[in-house]
Parts: C-alpha cells; structure tokens; sequence
C-alpha cells in the first residue's frame, strides 16, 4: 500500500548517484523521483549515533587479518615476517622486501586504505596494486595514514619504498574497503542527543569547500607552528569519527600559547573550526578578527557571537569562528594566547580535526594527511515524472518543503524550484543572496505571481514554506502562517517538467538540509497549508 | 563518465581564469542580480589554489611577519571534468602535489603525453 504522505530524504531510497525513489507516490502528492546526484569526491556526515563518518566507504572489510594477530593471509617476500602483531618490512634494500594478499581488489574500483605505519629507518613504505607502482601512496614517516586509489590488479601490496637502502619498517591495523564517491548523505547533526525515534535527518547538500590545513588531525606534525603546548600523540583517545586518534594538548609556561599552521595560511575571509574536548581546562580559544574568541567549558558559552560551539557525541564541540578575522589561524588553551592563558599552565584539552575553509561558514569536515583536500559541490537534479507537474493545461498546485540553512548569511542564492527549464514558469524556496532572509516565488509567464524575499528566518531551526498556486487564489505559508496572498490570474506559458535542488539548469544550488518536499496537484485548503506547515514540533 | 584532474599552472590568478574560460571549463554568469562563475560542459570542480609555497615564512607569536615567504612562480588551478582538455605547457605534473580531492590519491592527474619518438 502506497503512503499517502513522504519524508524526504528517505533512508533506504539514497544510494549511489540518486536519491529518493518513486515508491511512494500516491494519487495526488509528487515526489520527485530519483534526483541526479554528483559529487565525485567523498564527504563526511554525522551517523545516527552522532559519529563523524565518511560517506560511500563500505562497511566490508576487504583485508583479512589486517591486525596481524596471526602469521597468515598474506604472502611474504623478500624477508618479510609477521610477529608480535604487526608486518614487518626490514632489509637491506637489495630485494622488494613486502607484504601481499591476493584477491583485494576488483580491477577499476576505488578503494580507502587506512594503515598505521611506523618507520625505523630507510626510505619509507609503498601502498600499491600487484602491477601499478604505489598507485595508493607511500609514508616516509610514522603515522595513521589513509589512501585512496583506483585498482588495476585485485593483489595489494605493501612493500619498501626504494631499492639499494636498507631499510626498518613495520604496518598495523590495515583496512581496505570499496569508495563509492556519490553517495549522498543524511546527516544527523540536528538530531544529536535526541531518541532514536525522535530523530528526523535531512539530505544535507554543501557547496565546494577545501580544508587548507595540510594535517588535520595530527597536531605534532611539523606542519604546524607549537608555542608552549605539548601534544601528546602517543596515548590517544576516541575522537569524533568513533576512532582513537585524538590527541591531547597541554598547555606549559611561557608568553605566549597558542598551535597555528607553520605556513601561514593567508587571507582574513576564511572559517576555521576545530573539535575539542576538555580534560580539566576553564576555556579553550580562536584568534579572531575581534581578537580573541573563547569557549568556557564550565558554563558552555561562546564570549562573543563570531563564535559558534556545535556540540557532538561523547564531549566533543566543534568551535567555529566565522571571518573577517585575524590572518593568522591560531588556537590554545585559555581566553588568549598569553595572559589568558598563565592560569590554566597544566591544564589539558582533547583536540581533533581543524578545518580551514573558504565559504564564510563551517561546512561538514574534511579530513587532510599531507595536502590541502577538497570536498566537492554536491548537485542534486533533474527530477522529473510525464504529467505530475502543473501545467498551462492543469495549473494548480502546491508545492511544500522543510528545509534548514548553512548559515544566516549566504551571499549567494541558495534555491529549489520545479520549473520548466528555464526562470519564466517556476516555483521554489530557499534562502536570498543577502543575509538572514528566506526567498519564496511563483513566476508564471517571465511575471512574479506571488512571492515573499524578505522573511527572515532561525539559522538553527527548520523552516516549513508552502506556496499555494492557483488561478485567481495564491498564497504562501511560513510555519504554520500565511504570509502572503492574492487573486492574480497570471497563467503558465510553459509547461513545468522538472524538479531542482537549484533555481533552473546550474544556477543558485540549494546548499542546506532538507527533511521533506512535496508538489500536490491540487490547491490546499487554508486549513491544510497551516497544518502541512506548522513548525511546533 | 570518466573523471580527469588537471593541475594548472598559469602567470597569474587573472590569466588562469581567463585561460579556464577559454576552455570551456566554467563561464560568468548574472541571473537574478548575481554574479557567478558557473562550472561549463563536463566541469565537476575548479580549486584556486593560488601561489604555492616553496619556503615558508617566519612569524612572531603575535602573528606579525618576520620574514615573507617564498613562492614558487604561477598561480595554481585544479580542475576535475569529465571532458579531456589540453591545457599545453600550463600544465604541471609536481611529485609532492598541494592540493588532493577527498577519495582520489593526491597525485591523481592526467598522465603527461609521453614524448614523440624521435625518427631516424
């Protein structure tokens, strides 16, 4: 039996390069069939149980005895040994000392690879396919490191880095699992701390954005610039991803305090962020435009609004500044990085995952091991089913969606419309190019019918809008309240053939996280639109 | 579809976009008021990377600049697409590259055209 109502996204309808399916269409409601979805790059979301994960790596595990708990699975050459739970690639550089199992891979498929590498002496390790000289990567220093690669030959192997020099190194904890990079995500960011079956995800859609940090994750690497604030990068512990690769920092005597990128990073219109839990600080700082910005883990407030702290699972928080702000991207312990910080000498504070970005506020995590990384802008199209949509035959409807903001200043337009290809017969929402405010429209014939692009909204909050479209009766509902109506008669000049996660062809993208649309073919009722909108719960 | 990254390298940040119109990679575009620059054709993305850094700078604790750093010449731009460009001498294949996409190796990059055997 069809339902006769639609939550969008729908969990078991998203899979690689589309989302939503067509399973629940019903005699009057539209739901836009399966969407074009494209990323190309992976991303990460937060899982039902408010852990950091990484979208289209499988669950499958594709290597056997990856821990090295037992001396078997893999194929040693050259003198390499399993012992004392790891793989040990030791020699004198005059053989392709490695460790190889067969049958990993399926030829043309991308793969993750995740490795902790210690390295003793030599050269380094490489991560390759049976054929493709290191086509995943190599390490020249210790550390947790993770590949991506496209396999040419189903063996995998790891194996010295260059011949002729001897060489001490050893692997543990390998993982190789299959990347899908267009899957699209439903996050559970919004959802953190409430029950299970209470939490409503959203399919959550986000512009391009590169992480500028080159390690993201590993605050000892010399990559960063340490002022009296020891990083304890041994005894690690469970970061916000559900893996223990979070370190500590603590902070000691001195002037001044503060980790910052060894290169500086320029520019005063980025957002940086960082993850951090505290052990026994009073406050935990961002350099900002307005000086410094700090986080007081006592009473869970922010000093100034430039900041932004996002609580996650198991006491971490995500701090945000928004720019303008100073040019150097610099953290620490304390309310600053001096004074601020002579009082909490011996304190420590968990931290994991700093984000450098270009969009003017902080979007989903992007991990980096060495280089700048770049998530792709995800596109979400060309939804479209012969005779649901209004037409200048038919041309009443109603068109509904929840949706929640990035941010209260987008700069840019960020819409979904069903429209006919073009901005002359189109309805959508979304959010304005100028800040903290809601665009709603109904063009027919190149002339705006009804629309609302001053409302302002809640960025925490989601919005219900729907736009009543009907010959001589318009109106629009926001939250349970119509905003706007009128009588015009304004007819369509063109049929409508398609629903967009942007304003028409490759215009304005909706950037933001959507729980449900809907298009019904037929003009609601006033009573109907305030319930179908009432944002109370 | 098959994905191609370039790694660019061009005189400056005006020549490089200029050079990726010209392309085909991504166009400007005003609708609505709003200036953009809209990815074209089979273009999936487009990084400014800008200047890369060859020595890194000194700072004092307060940020100030001690000694600037130093670039390597060029502006740098990657582009992802499904279209195969030739984008001839601008085009650069570095052996510790600064710039990754998430899910591709970080040297993932069109191959260079092998050189033309010489004729006897």
């Amino acid at each position: 039996m069809l339902k006769d109502y639609f939550e969008v996204p729908n969990k078991p309808a998203i899979k690689s390069g589309n989302v939503l399916s067509c399973d629940f269409t019903d005699h009057e409601t539209f739901i836009p069939q399966p969407l074009d979805f494209t990323r190309n790059t992976l991303a990460t979301y937060v899982d039902c149980n408010g852990l950091i994960k990484v979208s289209g790596v499988s669950d499958t595990e594709l290597v056997t005895n990856g821990d090295f708990a037992t001396d078997s699975n893999w194929s040693k050459f050259g003198g390499a040994t399993i012992s004392e739970g790891k793989g040990n690639i030791i020699g004198d550089g005059s053989l392709f000392t490695n460790l190889t199992q067969a049958n990993v891979f399926i030829v043309g498929k991308t793969y993750e690879i995740t490795v902790d590498v210690t390295i003793n002496s030599g050269l380094g390790l490489k991560f390759q396919d049976g054929i493709t000289n290191a086509n995943f990567g190599h390490a020249t220093v210790s550390g947790v490191y993770t590949f991506y690669g496209v396999a040419n030959n189903t063996s995998f192997v790891i194996g010295r880095r260059t011949g002729g020099t001897p060489f001490n190194s050893s692997v543990n904890n390998v993982s190789v699992k299959e990347v899908d990079l267009n899957v699209p995500r439903i996050d559970y960011l919004t959802e953190i701390g409430k029950a299970k079956e209470l939490q409503k995800p959203s399919l959550l859609l986000e512009p391009q954005s590169t992480n500028l940090v080159l390690f993201s994750e590993d605050f000892s690497n010399s990559s960063w610039e340490n002022i009296s604030l020891t990083v304890d990068n041994v005894n690690l512990v469970t970061s916000p991803d559900g893996t223990k690769n979070a370190q500590k920092i603590t902070a000691e005597a001195g002037n001044f305090r503060l980790i910052r990128p060894a290169v500086n990073i320029p520019g005063t219109s980025l957002t940086f962020s960082i993850f951090v839990k505290n052990v026994n600080a009073d406050n935990f700082y961002l350099r900002t435009s307005v000086g410094f910005s700090y986080y007081n883990f006592a009473t869970k407030t922010v000093s100034n609004p430039n900041l932004t702290a996002t609580e996650f699972g198991n006491g971490w928080i995500r701090l945000s500044v928004r720019p303008p702000h100073n040019a150097y991207k610099q953290f620490g312990i304390g309310t600053n990085e001096s004074t601020g910080g002579q009082s909490e000498i011996g304190n420590s504070v968990y931290v994991w995952g700093m984000q450098v970005e270009s969009p003017s506020y902080t979007t989903s995590y992007i991990p980096t091991s060495g280089s700048t990384v770049t998530r792709n802008g995800e596109t979400c199209i060309n939804a479209g089913q012969l005779g649901v949509f209004p037409t200048i035959a038919e041309p009443d409807g109603t068109f509904y969606g929840e949706f929640k903001g990035l941010t209260d200043v987008y700069g840019q337009y960020s819409l979904m419309t069903i429209n006919d290809n073009s901005s002359d017969n189109l309805i959508g929402f979304g959010f304005n190019n100028v800040g903290n405010r809601l665009w709603i429209r109904c063009k027919k014939s190149n002339a705006t019918v009804i629309d609302d692009i001053n409302q302002t909204y809640d960025v925490d909050k989601f919005q219900k809008v729907a736009i009543k479209f009907s010959p001589g009766s318009n109106s629009i509902y926001l939250n349970g309240n119509q905003i706007k109506s009128n009588t015009s008669n304004q007819a369509f000049n063109g049929d409508i053939n398609q629903f967009d996660f942007n304003f028409h062809t490759t215009l304005h993208y909706f950037y933001g996280r959507v729980r449900e649309i809907k298009l019904f073919r037929r003009a609601l009722t006033d009573t109907e639109l305030t319930e179908l909108t009432n944002n109370i719960v | 579809m098959s994905i191609q990254i370039y790694k660019t390298n061009f005189a400056d940040e005006t020549t490089g976009k200029a050079a990726l119109v010209a392309a085909g990679v991504w166009a400007e575009v005003t609708e609505e008021g709003v200036t953009q620059m809209v990815y074209t054709n089979g273009t999936q993305a487009v990084v400014d990377i800008g200047k890369i850094v060859k020595t890194p700078g000194t700072y004092d604790p307060d940020g100030k600049e001690i000694t600037p750093p130093v670039y390597y010449p060029g502006w740098c731009y990657d582009v992802m697409t499904t279209d195969t460009l030739d984008f001839g001498s601008n085009e650069v294949y570095p052996t510790n590259p600064a710039h990754g996409f998430l899910g591709w190796p970080v040297t993932a990059e069109v191959p260079p055209t092998p050189p033309a055997e010489e004729e006897e």
